[in-house]
């Protein structure tokens, strides 16, 4: 169909409050509703007009809220972040530093085994030097007795890694993170079952080790990464670039 | 379910931050203040209880699932649900299987007592106001509302049904809805979130 000039929009936004317009116009105004406040605001009015009209009192049936109820999660799931379904399913908690290492090296059969090992071993290699890193940072105490957790994409493609202490002090490397516009900012959250608590923003260009408080070690769940605009938000509804369980 | 009385007197839009932190009292507590007018909203457009039922579920488990979707500086927790639960309503009339179920809602409705958007509005509270405002209303304004609103039609269905042009049919809706939002949401009847 056609675009709608914006005064055929205009004319269809009372249709389209009650919905009333096709499907294909209900697409073109809700793309033209995106970028113009002054007819969202005007839809806005109109379904404040249709409440009105279909407001009306009664109960609902007995039993209709027992089965909702019984529909509900029992646990909320780990991250209320707009997480891919498989986001969290591909993170492996960081394990200690010694199982590094010849591990890798005698799986080494074939080619495509080969190309796997390629990516596995930068992988570990920059993970090994992210992990020196922190322990320097950590003023020399073992990242063995900290929780630590690695970050990573769903894709695996990037990755991140923190160390939090029994104390709540984290430490975050997250400087393989492509870098963002000025006007984008990297942004930490602690994952606990009341939802992501911002825990700090790290710029554009997260650079070296940067420590954070995580709070209580047994609330926070996990950690993840966004990308948000600059001077962040209080609450993200944008899918996690990297994220962790803390294992 | 028991809710606990810190919720009791919050408003819509706290309750909504609670939904999203998860906390189910807080959802027995939206119910509790608006599932009626759901579900009442519901059986009007889809008179098949079982199907209104399944609407009203369908909306809670939705603002359940994805509270971020409401935003409290577009209107009242009310009027999105009621919304949320035209549109799903609307969309079962429209679907193949109900084709049928809506001719012969409408028959039976038509031999019943025919359409008076007067006799809709029940929320005494409001009632009178409301019922104010529609007077104002040119009757082929008032009509072309119902035919949709209460209706499910679309413009283009009304326009066949009332043998009008269909941009005539639009812009009335259109003028007839801003004209009730001046009578109503002017004099402060709703519009407060």
């Amino acid at each position: 169909m056609k675009p709608l000039a914006h005064d055929e929009i205009q004319e269809l936004l009372g249709a389209y409050a009650l919905h009333a317009v096709e499907p294909d116009e209900a697409e073109a105004i809700e793309g033209h509703l995106e970028e113009c406040p002054r007819c969202r605001s005007e839809v806005a009015g109109h379904r404040e007009v249709a409440a009105l009209l279909g407001n009306s009192g009664g109960a609902a049936p007995d039993g209709l809220w027992d089965r909702i109820a019984s529909q509900l999660e029992e646990e909320p799931p780990p991250l209320r972040l707009s997480l891919p379904p498989s986001a969290t399913a591909d993170v492996v908690p960081l394990a200690p530093r010694r199982s590094f290492g010849p591990r890798w090296l005698v799986v080494a059969v074939g080619a495509a085994a080969a190309v796997l090992i390629a990516v596995l071993g930068a992988q570990v290699v920059r993970q090994d030097r992210r992990i020196g890193e922190l322990e320097s940072a950590m003023d020399g105490s073992s990242i063995a007795d900290a929780t630590s957790v690695r970050l990573a994409s769903s894709d695996g493609a990037l990755s991140a890694d923190a160390v939090v202490l029994a104390n709540g002090t984290g430490y975050l490397l997250a400087r393989d993170l492509p870098a963002l516009s000025a006007d984008e900012t990297y942004q930490l959250w602690g994952v606990t079952e009341h939802g992501a608590v911002s825990l700090g923003l790290l710029g554009a260009a997260p650079g070296a080790v940067v420590p954070f408080q995580a709070g209580d070690p047994d609330e926070v769940s996990a950690l993840a990464i966004t990308q948000e605009v600059a001077g962040g938000v209080a609450e993200t509804t944008n899918p996690a670039v990297v994220s962790g369980t803390l294992g | 379910m028991a809710v606990n009385d810190d919720l009791r007197d919050c408003s819509d839009a706290v309750l909504v931050v609670a939904i999203s932190r998860y906390r189910q009292d807080a959802l027995a507590e939206a119910y509790r203040r608006h599932a009626g007018a759901v579900f009442a909203l519901a059986r009007r457009l889809l008179i098949d209880v079982t199907l209104a039922e399944e609407v009203v579920q369908e909306v809670f488990l939705r603002i359940w699932n994805q509270p971020e979707k409401f935003d409290p500086e577009r209107g009242t927790l009310r009027s999105y649900l009621l919304a949320q639960c035209h549109g799903r309503s609307v969309d079962l009339l429209r679907s193949e299987t109900s084709r049928r179920r809506r001719e012969e809602r409408d028959a039976r409705r038509t031999a019943e007592e025919g359409y008076d958007l007067e006799h809709e509005v029940v929320d005494l509270a409001v009632a009178e106001r409301v019922k104010e405002a529609l007077t104002t209303l040119p009757d082929v304004e008032r009509e072309a509302i119902a035919l949709a609103y209460f209706g499910g039609h679309t413009y283009r269905e009304v326009a066949d049904l009332l043998d009008q042009p269909e941009g005539t049919v639009k812009s009335r809706i259109r003028t007839g809805l801003r004209r009730l939002h001046r009578e109503l949401v002017g004099a402060g009847i709703g519009g407060d979130p």
